[in-house]
């Protein structure tokens, strides 16, 4: 009779059969839920400016991140409509690689540097969490949509131009979580520096090890490494942002207490890095 | 006093699958056109409808990407009224009239599925995907420009049964060069009642009419298309033997209306 389960030693030549950049591992390299960076992405922005209560922001900080004193609960709601390619024409499969997000960034100070801190982050593919959670972005899933402009005119088209409003929802199992709407107002050169802080994530593994849950692996503060930044078609205008209570998250601890402006833009850019600020040990 | 254009009719009559018309449509479109077995077009064609013969077996296969309003701002509500479709339409003459009939369309999302078959679509439920245009470039951007490349692809229950990809060549002035013909559905609604199952409640030929309808961006160049064979799918039989252009743009109109050709049932 067979054994259920057989040992085989590891040796060298074991090692290297299996290809890929993160598991699942396979013997051509094709099944793993990311494929190896630089990875190029394009989306269209939502981002609405609001103020949560400064005790909420601080409390979710992680160590090595002070509260922005001057911020005064600066926060920042962001729906993106993203599509996705790296090395091999992931783009021209779209049921895989285009996919939609929600998160929100907190101000925060990293040493004298301001920067932007990430607590909470949706989105709806499996591609999308595993890069984002090699990043740091503590990304889970959940239903993400917005409102899309499109060339030809008609009552449903939302052209990017004066008075139109786009609206964006996030859901996680089916209660709703966030709700945003941005009406445009007028076009910008550039976004404001309180859009554009660096953004700071904590790089989180856990072990499973009896005794050892609370020493992760990973835990890095890290800065996100941005290449080939590009935005387009910047517009500023009034903004409104909802944060619903919801059973299983804390999103709603950092309700808006006033709403500033609201942009609609879209963007690009290239990962192929990140800068490691704080080991922050396990 | 329940109210609403469609079930479930409800009190307030905000429970209906889809509102009621007019209904405004903006979308982006990524297709091919090709040439199939001209008795697979034929032996999809209903009562009133015969092949073209001059274009027999001709096909357009359509991927779109959706956005719906009526009169609420139902554009705001991206998760109820975003939705992606596929189809294919196949060249056909009604009377003396060019028109292309629709024998397959795949939705998904259940208020553009009642909007269908009220219209006559034979909508059913699909996952349909294509690749998209972003205004800030990069490598991910599907610009449209010579030699960009789309992908769409439409799946049903986990199973993929159609496939696309499409290289731009040039900007076409001219939309008709795709789109040039009037589409023909039929309506069709069946009896329960033991005895007139085969007797149909509604089974009507139908004019599609779109007010104000726009192209715009069109580009067309080369396509490549696969319809593969799923068990209890019929799509294979439209499979491309050779393949003609293919073809991106957006599109917008208004339906408030349909035209009846020809009701089997008076």
């Amino acid at each position: 009779m067979m054994p259920l389960v057989t040992w085989t030693d590891s040796t060298e030549e074991d090692q290297g059969m299996l290809k890929g950049y993160t598991l699942p591992l396979s013997p051509e390299g094709e099944a793993n839920i990311v494929p190896t960076p630089p990875w190029h992405y394009s989306g269209d922005v939502l981002a609405i400016e609001f103020w949560t209560d400064p005790q909420a922001a601080a409390a979710c900080l992680p160590p090595g991140l002070k509260a922005d004193q001057c911020a005064d609960g600066h926060a920042l709601g962001l729906f993106v409509d993203w599509q996705f390619t790296a090395q091999d024409d992931e783009f021209l499969d779209p049921a895989k690689y285009q996919y939609r997000e929600f998160y929100v960034l907190v101000d925060a100070v990293w040493r004298d540097t301001p920067v932007a801190w990430c607590p909470y982050i949706y989105v709806d593919n499996d591609a999308a969490m595993g890069r984002g959670w090699i990043q740091g972005y503590p990304k889970k899933l959940a239903s993400v949509f917005q409102t899309r402009s499109f060339a030809a005119a008609s009552p449903a088209a939302a052209p990017i131009a004066a008075g139109t409003t786009f609206a964006g929802s996030m859901s996680v199992h089916g209660r709703r979580a966030a709700a945003g709407r941005v009406t445009l107002r007028e076009q910008v050169p550039e976004l404001p520096a309180a859009l554009l802080r660096p953004t700071v994530n904590r790089r989180y593994f856990p072990r499973l090890t009896a005794g050892q849950h609370d020493q992760p692996s990973v835990n890095e503060l890290t800065m996100v490494v941005n290449d080939d930044f590009k935005f387009a078609n910047c517009w500023v205008g009034e903004g409104k942002i909802a944060l619903p209570k919801t059973a299983g998250e804390e999103l709603d601890a950092l309700a808006p207490m006033r709403v500033g402006s609201g942009y609609r833009f879209s963007m690009s850019c290239t990962i192929k890095d990140l800068k490691i600020l704080d080991g922050l040990g396990s | 006093m329940l109210k609403g254009y469609t079930l479930p009719r409800s009190p307030l009559g905000k429970a209906a699958a889809t509102p009621a018309p007019p209904w405004h449509y903006s979308s982006d479109i990524v297709g091919a056109e090709y040439w199939t077995d001209p008795a697979a077009t034929a032996a999809l064609l209903p009562d009133g409808l015969s092949p073209d013969p001059k274009t027999n077996g001709h096909v357009t296969a359509v991927f779109l990407d959706w956005q719906f309003t009526s009169q609420n701002e139902e554009l705001l509500d991206p998760a109820r009224y975003q939705y992606r479709e596929a189809f294919v339409l196949i060249d056909a003459v009604w009377r003396e009239t060019p028109i292309v009939f629709c024998p397959y369309i795949y939705v998904d999302n259940d208020a553009a599925m009642a909007r269908g078959w009220t219209q006559g679509f034979p909508k059913r439920l699909g996952s349909v995907f294509q690749t998209r245009s972003f205004a800030a470039p990069g490598l991910a951007a599907g610009q449209l420009r010579p030699g960009s490349r789309f992908g769409a692809s439409l799946s049903a229950h986990g199973e993929r049964l159609m496939e696309t990809r499409i290289t731009l060549h040039q900007a076409e002035p001219d939309p008709r060069v795709i789109f040039g013909r009037p589409t023909v559905n039929l309506r069709y609604f069946p009896r329960l009642a033991a005895g007139q199952q085969d007797r149909p409640a509604v089974n009507e030929l139908v004019l599609s009419i779109t007010d104000n309808l726009t192209i715009v961006d069109m580009w067309t160049g080369e396509a490549d298309l696969l319809i593969p064979e799923i068990e209890d799918e019929e799509l294979h039989a439209l499979s491309p033997m050779s393949m003609g252009k293919g073809f991106r743009c957006s599109m917008a109109y208004s339906v408030t209306d349909l035209r009846t050709l020809e009701d089997f049932q008076a």
